[in-house]
């Protein structure tokens, strides 16, 4: 089975030293575990200099083929990005398969009065927007914001990452709702929570991600394996969903995605 | 050359041989969020197809205050599946006076290994008199004592766990969740390495930040980690998968999935019989 990890990350996180340091770390317990391939932010993006990390991302990308960077972003386009057409000569240079945010830890609401910039270039790239949870405090009133997020902007994959085992009464409504709404399996964890999704709103919904190395990789790769679900939807969640929302971001420069 | 058990694992065998046990089960649905019927033949029919033998329960009511009830289900759970269900005596602190009543009704019945403790469902400091009271029973009567702990608790901290304790060498305690938090956790693992009688359970989501090898490096005695799920508020195959997949030499994994549970139910006879 192959696996694609829409959620890891690489650098310093205090106070905890990670167990995977680098990115030969990271690789080598990906070979360990049979993951392909891994969407890496570099966690400098996210607690210290936000242009510092993102650089880190891509250029640790290039020199490992087995690395997509992913690129931190926040909703004021014009002063951190370079307008509109910054971001996108970096998106589209860099190959970035994807744009994580840190609502909390970065001071913005995800209301779409503030978001609305941001979230029209994603719908225009069709690029999936990462949403982080366990930063995310996640409270009824953001889930609100993420409920209104999908729905008007149903081109934008929106997925919410860790979305913990206590996330049931919120983010199935949402995925009965929101086409466009997926959740990762790091801490997807409460019992039988892959299976129930699968059966009610379709393996579609599940992209594989696992927080490495905040997480450890192989219990989601394990929990996958084992999962009371068809080998179809195992690999869609394992990685055919991933490829086909790559397969859908538009790169105004340099073409497609593969 | 025999399969490693990650190769077993890649290949999605099941693990019957290594006789599995897990330590710290719940049974039951909860009310405060949703996941589907947890009752124990859903329980039993996971650990079956993982290969997992068996597994110790304390029912939802357990840790609340119809823990009597709670007791009963865990009974009616033992008995439907003897040998594979271990069940946990669940003990009131504000009614400490009814515990040796309780302890007398079921410790006679094999299919009882010992009691199960949640200082923060009960909002009782785990060193608080009432349960001081339970300690002093567990220690005429056997058994050893599985708590509930997490950092961030002004109930089940570690500090307040070590502090009592320490004053009942003759009882293995477990630590259920390693004291949870990343701070817990080192808490957890000093205490663990300062008391000869504390064992650590790997499940609660905040352990995984740390490797599990990190944690049996840690262990001054790795023999006393152990597999734990916290069935159903983590689905079975988390834990055991988390073992499974672990960058560990296989011998250890075979402690931690079994053989360290094993001696600790030798080390923890009861003294109350039929």
């Amino acid at each position: 089975m192959r696996f694609i990890d829409i959620n890891a990350m690489l650098g310093e996180w205090t106070p905890k030293r990670l167990f995977l340091q680098t990115a030969e770390d990271m690789e080598k317990e990906m070979a360990r575990l049979g993951i392909e391939k891994a969407y890496i932010m570099d966690t400098k993006a996210w607690l210290s200099e936000l242009s510092v990390g993102n650089l880190a991302a891509v250029q640790t990308a290039k020199e490992h083929p087995a690395l997509r960077p992913v690129m931190v972003m926040t909703p004021l386009l014009e002063q951190e990005f370079g307008g509109r057409e910054g971001a996108v000569e970096f998106i589209c240079r860099h190959r970035v398969g994807a744009v994580r945010l840190f609502p909390l830890d970065h001071n913005f609401t995800l209301h779409p009065w503030n978001t609305d910039r941001l979230f029209t270039l994603m719908s225009d790239l069709r690029m999936p927007v990462l949403i982080d949870r366990m930063e995310h405090s996640a409270s009824f009133e953001e889930y609100d914001q993420l409920y209104r997020l999908c729905r008007e902007y149903p081109d934008v994959p929106v997925v919410l990452l860790t979305p913990g085992y206590r996330s049931a009464r919120m983010i199935y409504p949402i995925l009965e709702k929101c086409a466009n709404f997926y959740v990762d399996t790091s801490l997807l964890i409460a019992y039988r929570a892959v299976e129930e999704i699968t059966a009610c709103f379709g393996a579609e919904h599940i992209l594989f991600g696992t927080r490495m190395p905040y997480l450890e990789p192989g219990t989601f790769v394990g929990r996958i394996l084992y999962a009371d679900i068809s080998e179809e939807d195992k690999e869609k969640i394992a990685y055919k969903n991933i490829v086909r929302l790559d397969s859908q971001i538009r790169y105004p420069y340099g073409g497609n995605s593969q | 050359m025999a399969q490693t058990i990650l190769e077993r694992a890649k290949n999605r065998e099941s693990f019957e041989d290594l006789d599995i046990i897990d330590i710290h089960c719940h049974m039951g649905n909860y009310s405060g969020f949703e996941f589907p019927d947890a009752g124990i033949d859903p329980m039993m029919e996971d650990a079956r197809k993982m290969g997992v033998r068996r597994v110790c329960v304390v029912a939802q009511a357990g840790t609340s205050n119809a823990y009597r009830a709670g007791n009963i289900n865990t009974l009616r759970a033992a008995e439907r599946y003897p040998d594979r269900v271990l069940g946990y005596v669940a003990l009131n602190p504000h009614m400490a006076w009814e515990a040796e009543d309780e302890l007398r009704t079921y410790y006679p019945n094999d299919g009882f290994v010992g009691v199960k403790i949640h200082p923060g469902a009960m909002q009782a400091k785990a060193n608080c008199k009432g349960y001081r009271k339970i300690f002093d029973l567990v220690q005429a009567y056997g058994g050893y004592v599985l708590v509930h702990t997490w950092e961030d608790c002004p109930y089940s901290n570690v500090d307040l766990c070590g502090d009592v304790m320490k004053d009942y060498p003759e009882i293995p305690f477990v630590l259920g969740h390693a004291g949870g938090t990343v701070e817990g956790v080192k808490k957890a693992l000093r205490l663990a390495n300062r008391l000869p009688n504390i064992y650590l359970d790997c499940c609660g989501f905040d352990v995984t930040e740390h490797s599990l090898p990190e944690l049996a490096e840690r262990m001054q005695d790795p023999s006393r980690l152990l597999y734990g799920s916290d069935y159903p508020f983590h689905d079975l195959r988390y834990g055991l998968t988390r073992v499974l997949f672990a960058d560990l030499d296989d011998s250890v994994k075979r402690g931690i999935l079994s053989s360290n549970a094993e001696e600790l139910l030798r080390r923890s006879p009861k003294r109350l019989k039929h």
